[in-house]
């Protein structure tokens, strides 16, 4: 009750207010990123302009606008961004006005990279209490900002990224980073002004470039009078239009997915999720995939849970396997209890399947002559040769009949019996890892995981390298990826 | 009959309105149709404090009171008592009279004591009743009227024992575990017995274990895998997923929605219920005379015939 109480308390006397940051050439650099958008659009909205330049200086941009980092710094990242920006202007015409507003834009970079100094440091310094929660709009900025935050203000502020303000509790004053149009801004939906409806704080603060022209803030029910009036004190320049579709750190991220694709290999459907400590992963978005999250349990101990993957939420943290080096943990453990054995046999039958779908030419037409002249059920042909998860057919006598077909007569029983013998260690593997990571798990503590930095390392026999991470970034986006791919922890800056 | 916060203060604002809202839905006709939407700024406890205002309006009438005479009941019907310390209810099946003009060997005394001579005995006639237990078999766990009896009691005085042995389900509550936590919350007070909604609710689901048919009110869990149709006199739909899921799925001549604004499908949900509002061609109603809105809330009614 109390909770409610001071929702309420809260939301009737809060009052907002607004520090704009008045470093012009980042004002002047929104301006031509604009004059570059028509551009691009009068030469016909090409995707290569898009990718090489407006996609770039406007996640920079996003960057200068909204973060406190120095202008010089690996995090502004402005450097690299020039030198690209200038490299890949070279395949312009010299008379092309994108050319030139491309270029317009290094210079005023440069000029930014030579000054260093970021004016929202001292404006966030300003305002910062003991009692502030900092709040942000892209989740991938947290964790740096966060220690940014620490080494130079004499606090340790929470930072949070929008998204999880819903779940924030009540705090004194909240600081946010970035205009309230830039915050509410949402790619090809209405924007979210709950944070401006019903605030976490009596105090909120904006520091702010005048970026987005959000004043009125309705409730959810017209004409019912909960709604709100933002006042400026300086109008504001830009129309909230013009976030139109800008692309995430996160999502310029995930469009680095080299989709090698072999013809052969098995694809799934798969969705981004940006994790804590600099990486990222695909995971798999089949309608009965899981992962493993970690909980607490009602005794206050931690625990594995198992979820479905779409019900994963950003703030979780779940156990995943680090780098593509690493083994299948199902494959891992069931050789560890006596599975390695029977591998030989597993790769003879995958081998010969392989072979004969070669030589047919591809795997309908063997489909079509396992199913004709055998009478074999073939639905996951594709999956038992090369998908290295699957292991065989589950009746039988489809096997022995496929045997036959492959020239494997002779020792299709013995196969049988081995592939079997995985299947059963398989599973065996699937009860024996939740029990290992249930037990790594209790072993650490739940102030280990809070002074984590949302990343965790744990070892757990023959599982290879498992992390604890903290979702930072959930996309809602499906791709098909080969399965290779899913569900395996990668560095954000692998692919640079 | 005064509730007040567990810490004896009396209710905040908004609570003490759902808490009067309650009392003024229990005279709202049965024979029509009404919505009642709410949005807040977070909305825990709203729906809890909101059926205990219904219910408690409805604790005072007849129907509550009401305690058949044994000699109306015939073989087969359901009938539920209470043990001799009042602590908990049994249900069974009635399975038959035994008047005692129809079997002379029961015999019956009272002791009469006479200020003028020795104490008499003097024989009386009674009926044996005979009750067919539940099913065949004893509860494991008969349901106590309440968790806290000294709550009830004290909330309802007079009608707690009837309104303990009253099966009905006057209201449902829809919502997530939030809900169910609300129900189950000691938030409460009343003359200084600290309590839940629950205690005075006796919400089926939460604290039963599946053999007690004795409730006021039911609870239903959108996410639950498979929900059932329900049948009640108030629905209130706790949160977006409730009015997602089961909106389809409740039939009841008053529905009462309350929304959290910072859930994100709040928006959405009730664009849906403008939809209802369309389809059955609802006429919008104010708040009733003397009831304020809390600053902060927002509020919107309609009726339609049922």
């Amino acid at each position: 009750m109390s909770q409610t109480s001071r929702a309420f308390e809260i939301r009737n006397e809060a009052q907002f207010s607004f520090e704009y940051v008045g470093e012009q050439r980042v004002i002047s650099i929104r301006e031509l990123w604009q004059q570059l958008r028509s551009e691009i659009k009068i030469a016909g909205g090409i995707e290569e302009y898009k990718t090489l330049f407006q996609y770039p200086i406007s996640r920079v941009q996003g960057r200068l606008s909204a973060l406190p980092f120095r202008f010089d710094s690996v995090e502004c990242d402005l450097d690299r961004t020039i030198n690209q920006l200038l490299w890949n202007s070279k395949s312009l015409d010299v008379d092309s006005p994108i050319k030139k507003i491309v270029v317009d834009i290094c210079k005023l970079l440069i000029e930014l990279l030579r000054i260093g100094d970021n004016p929202i440091l001292p404006a966030i310094i300003n305002s910062l209490d003991s009692e502030s929660l900092v709040v942000i709009k892209d989740s991938y900025w947290k964790t740096s900002l966060q220690k940014f935050l620490k080494e130079n203000t004499a606090f340790e502020p929470q930072v949070i990224n929008i998204n999880r303000l819903a779940d924030a509790s009540f705090h004194k004053k909240v600081i946010y980073l970035g205009s309230p149009a830039l915050l509410a801004y949402r790619p090809f939906s209405e924007p979210d002004t709950r944070f401006l409806l019903d605030p976490k704080a009596s105090i909120n603060h904006f520091i702010m470039y005048p970026l987005g022209d959000l004043k009125n803030i309705p409730g959810i029910i017209d004409g019912s009078g909960v709604g709100r009036i933002l006042n400026y004190s300086t109008p504001v320049v830009f129309k909230i239009e013009d976030f139109d579709q800008e692309p995430t750190e996160w999502s310029a991220i995930s469009s680095r997915q080299s989709s090698t694709k072999i013809d052969t290999e098995i694809s799934e459907p798969a969705r981004f999720v940006g994790l804590a400590g600099g990486n990222h992963m695909w995971m798999s978005a089949k309608p009965d995939s899981r992962c493993r999250v970690l909980s607490l349990s009602r005794a206050g101990e931690l625990e594995i849970e198992a979820r479905q993957t779409s019900e994963l939420r950003e703030g979780e943290m779940i156990v995943e396997r680090i780098g593509k080096s690493s083994p299948n943990l199902i494959d891992s453990v069931a050789d560890g209890l006596g599975a390695k054995k029977f591998r030989t046999s597993q790769a003879i039958w995958k081998k010969a399947l392989q072979n004969r779908i070669a030589e047919v030419g591809n795997v309908r037409a063997m489909e079509r002559i396992l199913e004709s002249d055998f009478k074999v059920e073939v639905l996951n042909l594709r999956h038992w040769a090369f998908d290295p998860h699957s292991i065989s057919p589950a009746s039988q006598n489809d096997f022995v009949k496929t045997c036959d077909y492959l020239g494997l007569k002779e020792s299709a029983s013995k196969l049988w019996k081995e592939l079997s013998e995985i299947r059963s260690l398989h599973i065996k593997a699937g009860n024996e890892i939740s029990l290992r990571l249930q037990e790594a798990v209790m072993k650490l503590s739940l102030d280990q995981v809070r002074e984590s930095d949302g990343m965790l390392l744990i070892e757990v026999k023959d599982c290879g390298s498992l992390g604890i991470f903290r979702v930072e970034h959930c996309s809602d986006e499906q791709v098909n990826l080969p399965i290779s791919e899913i569900d395996v922890v990668t560095s954000n800056s692998e692919g640079l | 009959m005064k509730l007040n916060t567990s810490s004896g203060n009396e209710l905040p604002e908004w609570a003490e309105f759902f808490r009067v809202f309650g009392l003024y839905l229990s005279t709202e006709s049965q024979n029509n149709e009404s919505w009642h939407v709410f949005t807040m700024p977070n909305s825990r406890m709203a729906s809890a404090l909101l059926g205990i205002g219904y219910l408690s309006a409805r604790f005072s009438e007849s129907e509550f009171q009401k305690r058949e005479p044994l000699d109306t009941f015939s073989k087969g019907d359901q009938i539920t008592w209470l043990t001799h310390d009042r602590k908990s209810i049994r249900h069974g099946y009635f399975e038959s009279i035994e008047l005692s003009s129809t079997d002379p060997t029961k015999r019956f005394f009272k002791y009469v004591d006479s200020e003028l001579g020795p104490v008499t005995r003097q024989e009386i006639g009674f009926d044996v009743y005979r009750f067919s237990k539940y099913f065949g078999a004893e509860f494991k766990r008969p349901r106590p009227l309440s968790s806290n009896m000294d709550f009830l009691d004290a909330f309802a005085p007079e009608l707690s024992i009837d309104l303990a042995t009253k099966s009905s389900s006057e209201i449902c509550f829809i919502g997530d575990m939030e809900t169910r936590l609300d129900l189950l919350s000691n938030e409460l007070s009343c003359s200084g017995h600290i309590g839940c909604p629950d205690d005075i609710l006796r919400v089926q689901e939460l604290d039963d274990v599946g053999e007690s048919p004795h409730f006021l009110s039911l609870y239903a869990n959108p996410a639950a895998r498979s929900l059932n149709d329900i049948t009640t006199k108030l629905a209130l739909y706790d949160g977006s997923a409730a009015v997602r899921k089961q909106l389809n799925y409740v039939d009841a001549p008053i529905s009462v929605v309350v929304l959290d604004r910072w859930d994100h499908n709040s928006r959405e949900v009730f664009a849906t219920l403008k939809n209802v509002q369309m389809r059955s061609r609802g006429i919008e109603k104010k708040l009733p005379t003397g009831l304020s809105l809390p600053a902060g809330m927002e509020h919107i009614s309609w009726e339609s015939s049922r």
